[in-house]
């Protein structure tokens, strides 16, 4: 199960650990609630999926059903209300015992480290109790001023502004779909909203999102044509009765590539360069923390290597025996990528720990680091 | 509907009649193949490439993102031997 889905569970489910439950239906439907949260927490993909469907499904609403009829044993299906003085009658809790259930989610939204504004909505139904001491009355404030709702959608709010705020802002498409989940999370009244926006809000993300990574597949071809020409004319001129063949094809595909890139796209090479985002990936990122904002990549005086192989050979009148023969100014400077060397590990653990202290300080790196995400460096 | 249909089929139509053949482009590659062999200095070539190379150093490039807004990324150079 994702780690933010299972603390965001422990930290509802704590909530039923400080009541007494006097009676076992009650308790018996808190059992069947803790195994529906499990269920859900391991088929949800990712923590936003999670929250939405957390509300959709109802058992955001049922658990604050189950916590009023947990902590009402006297009047377990109605609203708690005034006890007629008198022998025999249960004690009923003042509002700020009530709201006290609330207290363990509170703590564990504070110690999430990112939930800001849960915790304000937490803060604000505590302080119900400063406004009344009349349980119905608490009531009526909690529904008419939408408390409990808050705290949902502060929550939903929280873990997509988290995501937000981790992902490299160059990465647009990504971004703009978690600032539209916050608006609606900001802004929509009943669950049916909630789900009807959310679908709505991922299907207008989808096409922006094709176009974003289709441009990621531009640069990363260009790149590549322009650094399998450094190979091939490297091998033709180790052996050039073997690889001539190779190189010529290789020069071709640079040719065809380019030619497409500027007729179909309307690109070109120094626009690719100057967008940083594409620029990035000619230079074949590999991430290295679970951020995706810290990667390793080429090096970018390579970028000067791939503009003089494009213009000054690939596209120029030079022969491609001329072009074998000429001396390229601005070498190729090879990778230390681990893939292929394992004994170069150590050095890109040493990157690693640069990187990550490039990002120390930022509330959504504090937070990546407690959670520790499985299978992510 | 049917006015973008033809225009689609005229569209294909063009493209597979504009497709070069496959074996006189093969033809124009083995002629240049032969050019460059027939013209190249194999041990010439070999020393270019090798004083070529020396000139190479490995490097792995270090790159974060920027924090809030969309911009340049910071890059940071490590060269074999220096880390």
């Amino acid at each position: 199960m994702d780690p933010i889905i299972q603390q965001t569970i422990d930290g509802m489910l704590s909530s039923f650990a400080h009541v007494q439950v006097a009676d076992p239906a009650v308790a018996e439907e808190i059992e069947q609630f803790k195994r529906d949260m499990t269920a859900l927490g391991e088929r949800s993909t990712d923590a936003g999926s999670f929250m939405g469907e957390l509300t959709s499904s109802g058992l955001m609403a049922l658990m604050s059903d189950l916590m009023v009829r947990a902590s009402t044993p006297a009047a377990p299906e109605s609203a708690p209300q005034a006890t007629p003085s008198g022998g025999g009658s249960p004690t009923l809790p003042t509002v700020r015992e009530f709201l006290e259930q609330y207290r363990s989610s509170y703590e564990a939204a504070q110690a999430h480290g990112f939930q800001f504004t849960a915790v304000q909505a937490y803060n604000e139904l505590f302080a119900v109790a400063n406004r009344t001491d009349d349980l119905l009355e608490m009531n009526i404030l909690l529904e008419s001023e939408g408390h409990l709702r808050a705290i949902t959608a502060a929550a939903l709010y929280d873990i997509h502004k988290l995501n937000h705020d981790t992902t490299d802002p160059n990465n647009q498409a990504v971004r703009r779909g978690f600032s539209a989940m916050m608006k609606i999370a900001q802004t929509y009244r009943t669950d049916e909203e909630l789900y009807y926006g959310t679908d709505l809000a991922i299907a207008k993300n989808q096409q922006s999102m094709l176009r974003h990574q289709f441009l990621i597949v531009l640069a990363a071809q260009l790149a590549l044509v322009l650094v399998g020409y450094g190979t091939a004319k490297t091998n033709a001129r180790m052996d050039l009765e073997k690889f001539a063949g190779a190189f010529v094809a290789t020069r071709l595909a640079i040719q065809n590539t380019y030619a497409a890139l500027q007729e179909l796209f309307n690109l070109d090479f120094d626009a690719m360069v100057a967008h940083p985002w594409m620029k990035h990936w000619m230079l074949v990122p590999k991430t290295l923390d679970s951020t995706g904002r810290v990667t390793s990549c080429l090096d970018t005086r390579n970028l000067d290597y791939m503009r003089e192989v494009l213009f000054e050979e690939a596209l120029s009148d030079l022969t491609d025996l001329e072009c074998l023969e000429r001396v390229i100014r601005n070498p190729f400077f090879p990778s230390l990528d681990v893939s292929f060397k394992p004994e170069q590990a150590a050095v890109e653990q040493r990157i690693q720990a640069v990187g990550a202290e490039r990002l120390k300080g930022k509330y959504y790196h504090g937070y990546d680091q407690k959670v520790k995400v499985p299978g992510m460096a | 509907m049917d006015e973008v249909y033809a225009r689609a089929v005229q569209t294909i139509r063009e493209v597979v009649a504009n497709t070069p053949d496959v074996s006189a482009a093969m033809a124009d590659l083995e002629a240049r193949r032969q050019a460059v062999i027939a013209g190249g200095d194999a041990a010439s070539l070999r020393q270019k490439q090798r004083a070529y190379e020396a000139r190479q150093r490995r490097s792995i490039t270090l790159c974060v993102a920027p924090d809030d807004a969309p911009g340049e990324y910071t890059y940071e150079h490590f060269y074999e031997g220096e880390l």
